[in-house]
């Protein structure tokens, strides 16, 4: 099964299941990096903290991330205002900053390193460098041209300098083992089954959490909220390989041609391994996911000679509609808080949303709190993505209707799953590699759409908002609160 | 056109039917048969506003009825997104509301 480069080198760090309802000011859903650096903020201003996480502390998506920190953003980059994007780099830059005290402060063993952010391309005059070029300029980033920092040809390429690597999970796993007291008790294999907003109080398997606050570090809200219309779920895939040493320096790699991929270094054991990630999707809409993972594999090999690839992972991502993240006070409640839409800059992000929810809750004020506010109207560029995500969720309601499934179990090979009629409902049957059948609802949780199979990471993924369960139909990441249900195929 | 009307709406109805025999044992209602239905109703009544507005002969009653149980369709079909599961009693009252529309529809489609 998949497994990334950063869970192979985690150091284990281990935390007890809540079993006893408890009480805290701030209980916060998650421990990935957002969630830890929240924690972290709230507890330097006196709050008493209470994280939960459903699995293993940063395992799920900071632990399958790439692990690059860097003040500009990927994301439309050209849609924003100059204003806004200087208000913006200047948080991100603050964030990488303030992971670097904290590694520093905490003597978090996690190969922190300053190195330079690089844009690629294979012919000059390429769009992408020239908004690249723009915000730096705007953010008041210093920009410079290089055409050697990789083993293949480059016609131009911009290099911000001074943005940071680090392994994402030894940081978030480190911070977390020094955070852990009293006043910052952190639950591992504690999963929230129900949010009550009203009485503030979160559910799990053995206890209730009641909370003044709530934060959702979950990389996308648990419920039923407006806020998902705004927001698409993509996978993206990630390798990694030895590589002979000197072929790469430190450095954050883009590629502008297309298909995009990132490529860094990762110094490991007295090895070098090469990181490329890439092949992008939405969530639940590629029907060969083995395909994403082959398409890096290949690039790895020619442009590096990286072989064989002996890591491999993927991650979710959530683009919001106007290309900025929603960080601020939830519709749901002016106690609970969000964090998402960090497409794929989250890791620094992450660093921008703790402080920004410590401003929140200890009600100071925050330059950039009304421009990443989650309830902020939409622009009107962003109806069309608003629009779409309207399409794909009635598309995945749709595909509810009887007679379109309908396949034979014996065709179903080990390793497979399928969606199979049975009268009007949905079954989602997996084969495992025994030959044993696992069979569940194939209706999401969430907002009941038909979930899609993923042959690379064998999980059942939900189209419509990103929800996905193991083959037992266990909640695995996403907004749905429950399981999907057990069935029989009889 | 009246009777275009009659049989999408007698469609929608079977449609609805279906969904509802379904609500009332509570299993799970297929989106697709309620994405249908509604599509088929609402076509429906389009075509019977526009033979009222074309040409002036339509049970106005009748397309009043429809225009409620459809707007109590959609708040079943959003609750049910929201909740996860049908509100049974407003199933329940959106279908009889739609039945007697449907009956004064057929009553005069029968009288013309």
């Amino acid at each position: 099964m998949p497994k990334s480069i950063w869970q192979a080198a985690a150091q284990p760090v281990s935390f007890d299941a809540l079993e006893r309802s408890i009480k805290a000011d701030v209980a916060i859903v998650g421990a990935g990096i957002t969630g830890v650096l929240c924690a972290h903020a709230l507890v330097d201003r006196g709050l008493r903290v209470a994280v939960l996480e459903a699995g293993r502390v940063g395992e799920s998506s900071t632990g399958n991330s790439t692990g690059n920190l860097y003040a500009l953003v990927g994301e439309r980059h050209g849609a924003l205002d100059r204003k806004a994007a200087a208000q913006l780099c200047a948080a991100r830059g603050q964030a990488v900053d303030l992971i670097e005290n904290l590694v520093e402060g905490h003597e978090i063993d996690c190969g922190f390193v300053r190195c330079p952010w690089v844009m690629h391309a294979s012919q000059a005059g390429h769009p992408a460098l020239a908004d690249a070029r723009e915000l730096a300029a705007a953010a008041g980033l210093p920009t410079r041209r290089a055409t050697d920092l990789l083993p293949f040809p480059v016609a131009d390429s911009v290099v911000v300098d001074g943005q940071a690597q680090f392994d994402p999970l030894r940081f978030t796993k480190g911070l977390a083992a020094r955070l852990a007291s009293d006043e910052c008790r952190i639950y591992e294999a504690t999963r929230v089954t129900d949010i009550d907003v009203e009485d503030r109080r979160l559910t799990t398997r053995l206890g209730d959490v009641h909370a003044e606050w709530i934060i959702l570090a979950t990389h996308t809200p648990k419920g039923r909220l407006l806020l998902h219309a705004e927001l698409t779920p993509n996978r993206e895939y990630g390798v990694a390989g030895q590589v002979k040493s000197g072929v790469l320096r430190p450095g954050i790699f883009w590629s502008a041609d297309a298909p995009f991929h990132s490529v860094r270094l990762y110094e490991w054991q007295q090895r070098s391994y090469l990181v490329v990630v890439g092949a992008e999707h939405r969530t639940g809409a590629e029907d060969d996911t083995d395909r994403c993972y082959a398409e890096l594999a290949q690039f790895a090999r020619e442009r590096f000679g990286v072989t064989p690839i002996e890591y491999r992972w993927s991650a979710q991502n959530y683009r919001s509609a106007d290309g900025l993240p929603f960080i601020g006070r939830s519709a749901q409640s002016d106690h609970v808080l969000v964090a998402t839409g960090f497409a794929a800059d989250g890791l620094t992000y992450a660093g921008v949303a703790a402080p920004l929810l410590a401003d929140v809750i200890t009600r100071r004020d925050n330059a950039l709190a009304d421009r990443l506010d989650p309830q902020r109207r939409p622009a009107l560029a962003a109806a069309k993505t608003i629009g779409a995500e309207a399409a794909h969720m009635i598309a995945g309601l749709a595909h509810d209707l009887p007679g379109l499934d309908r396949g034979d179990m014996p065709s179903l090979a080990r390793g497979e799953g399928r969606i199979l009629d049975r009268g009007t409902q949905k079954l989602a049957v997996h084969r495992d590699d025994a030959g044993s059948l696992h069979v569940v609802s194939a209706v999401c949780t969430h907002m009941q759409c038909i979930v899609h199979w993923n042959t690379a990471e064998r999980t059942w993924d939900c189209p419509c908002h990103g929800s996905r369960f193991t083959p037992d139909g266990k909640v695995l990441e996403g907004p749905a609160l429950a399981d999907l249900a057990q069935r029989d195929l009889d | 056109m009246l009777t275009v009307a009659l049989v999408l709406l007698i469609a929608a109805a079977l449609a609805g039917a279906s969904l509802l025999v379904l609500a009332l044992r509570g299993r799970h209602t297929p989106k697709g048969i309620a994405l249908l239905h509604g599509v088929l109703a609402a076509a429906g009544i389009v075509v019977l506003a526009a033979t009222w507005l074309v040409v002036g002969e339509a049970p106005r009653l009748a397309l009043g009825l429809f225009v409620i149980a459809a707007a109590g369709g959609a708040v079943v079909l959003a609750l049910d997104l929201r909740r996860g599961g049908v509100p049974r009693l407003l199933a329940v009252g959106h279908g009889l509301i739609a039945l007697a529309a449907l009956a004064l529809l057929v009553r005069f489609w029968i009288a013309r």
